[in-house]
């Protein structure tokens, strides 16, 4: 039977041998002669071309243990953050409207006094953006035709030959579905809408009833022709009603 | 400001076409004057036209035998209800035969437009005259007809409407 003491010596030095291992072990890693301590991670944030950032929100973000400590840079781009009791090992982040987000680890792997994350920060381009949206079209102010069912047509009277410019039944005739009736033994020419007679048809200056079918052709005139306005104010005829309106003077005289 | 003119030499037509009076010579004369009565304040524009159409007046008493041709009306038959006229002592002129058909037209049209005085004021007043006259000398319907069976057309016509407008 070998001597109890020999066993319990054997023990103690295996022991103190293997507390030995671990105090070197330990001595050889600097984080854990930091890990009790304050990290002090210093930065200094700037843009692509060199030149300071300020106002630049500073993120750092222990990996264990996932404390963030935020803080913006100075007018010289600079920031300095304190974590006692820190980890050594952080999570960088770096914004600022109009710049890339950046964002990365930094850990200690000396045994450094102060954590550097110095940082460079690019512009954000943006992409082309197109914008769509959809032609409300409104009424125009000075719309001519004031008629909205439609059925109100402007004349061209450049359509016409210039002997018919200033007929007033030629002109309606020139429009699809207005057939002209020629005036007989002089009778002055009328026009058909729908197969009424030209009696049933009415010419009108703004608005206002009036007689004549000829007017001058170098007049400054916009006429229209409706057959079945929207507008209850407008009636007096059951075939078409020629609008008649003459243009305003110039600011300067002229002849035309 | 426009004149037109227009000759028979410019005119396709056929010889049926030429037999019943269609070719017509006419001329017009158009013109349009506008500028400020008052500057910025009250404005005219004023536009007249006047012209007059001349064409062959054709009648059974001179048209030609394509002319008839033309109006389905075959010539013996004119000649014999000619000579009819001329038993009975029917008269085939009540004057002097005129041999050209003429056609006169004028037209005027007029406005006055008066801003108000105060700018903010839109009120505008405008009165528009418009005026219109055409004869006819004589009237006639074509080669189918006697002189006498026509006379004269004068059609007359005038409006003068005002309105006072305020825009808002």
């Amino acid at each position: 039977m070998p001597p109890r003491s020999s066993s319990l010596d054997s023990f103690v030095r295996r022991s103190w041998l293997g507390l030995a291992l671990i105090g070197a072990i330990t001595a050889a890693d600097p984080r854990g002669l930091h890990a009790q301590g304050t990290d002090v991670i210093r930065g200094r944030v700037t843009n692509t071309e060199g030149l300071p950032l300020p106002g630049v929100r500073v993120t750092a973000t222990s990996i264990p243990g996932n404390i963030t400590r935020e803080i913006r840079t100075n007018n010289q781009g600079a920031f300095q953050i304190a974590f006692p009791n820190g980890t050594g090992d952080y999570i960088m982040g770096y914004a600022l409207i109009g710049y890339n987000f950046r964002q990365f680890e930094i850990k200690r792997v000396a045994d450094e006094d102060v954590l550097i994350a110095d940082a460079r920060l690019s512009v954000v381009q943006l992409d082309t953006i197109v914008s769509t949206a959809s032609n409300q079209q409104r009424v125009n102010r000075n719309q001519q035709t004031p008629d909205v069912s439609g059925t109100e047509r402007a004349i061209a009277t450049a359509n016409l030959p210039p002997e018919l410019q200033g007929d007033i039944a030629a002109m309606a005739a020139s429009l699809p579905g207005v057939t002209l009736i020629p005036g007989l033994d002089g009778q002055q020419d009328g026009f058909s809408v729908l197969g009424l007679g030209a009696d049933q048809n009415s010419v009108t200056l703004n608005g206002q009833q009036i007689g004549g079918n000829n007017l001058p052709r170098d007049a400054q005139i916009q006429s229209s022709l409706s057959t079945s306005p929207y507008d209850g104010s407008r009636g007096g005829f059951s075939g078409g009603n020629f609008n008649i309106r003459p243009g305003s003077g110039r600011t300067s005289a002229r002849a035309e | 400001m426009s004149l037109h003119a227009q000759y028979p030499q410019l005119e396709w037509t056929d010889r049926a076409a030429q037999a019943v009076g269609t070719e017509f010579t006419g001329v017009s004369s158009a013109a349009c004057f506008t500028g400020p009565i008052s500057y910025n304040k009250s404005f005219y524009n004023v536009s007249y036209q006047l012209g007059r159409q001349a064409r062959d007046n054709l009648t059974l008493l001179n048209a030609t035998t394509l002319g008839f041709q033309t109006y389905g009306i075959a010539q013996d038959s004119v000649n014999h209800f000619m000579d009819i006229l001329r038993l009975r002592g029917v008269p085939t002129a009540a004057g002097p035969l005129r041999s050209q058909r003429y056609s006169d037209n004028g037209s005027v049209m007029g406005q006055l437009r008066l801003l108000a005085a105060d700018v903010l004021d839109r009120t505008v007043v405008s009165m528009t005259v418009t005026g219109n006259w055409s004869r006819q000398s004589p009237v006639g319907g074509g080669a189918t007809q006697l002189e006498s069976a026509s006379g004269d057309r004068v059609n007359y016509g005038g409006n003068l409407p005002a309105a006072a407008t305020a825009a808002t």
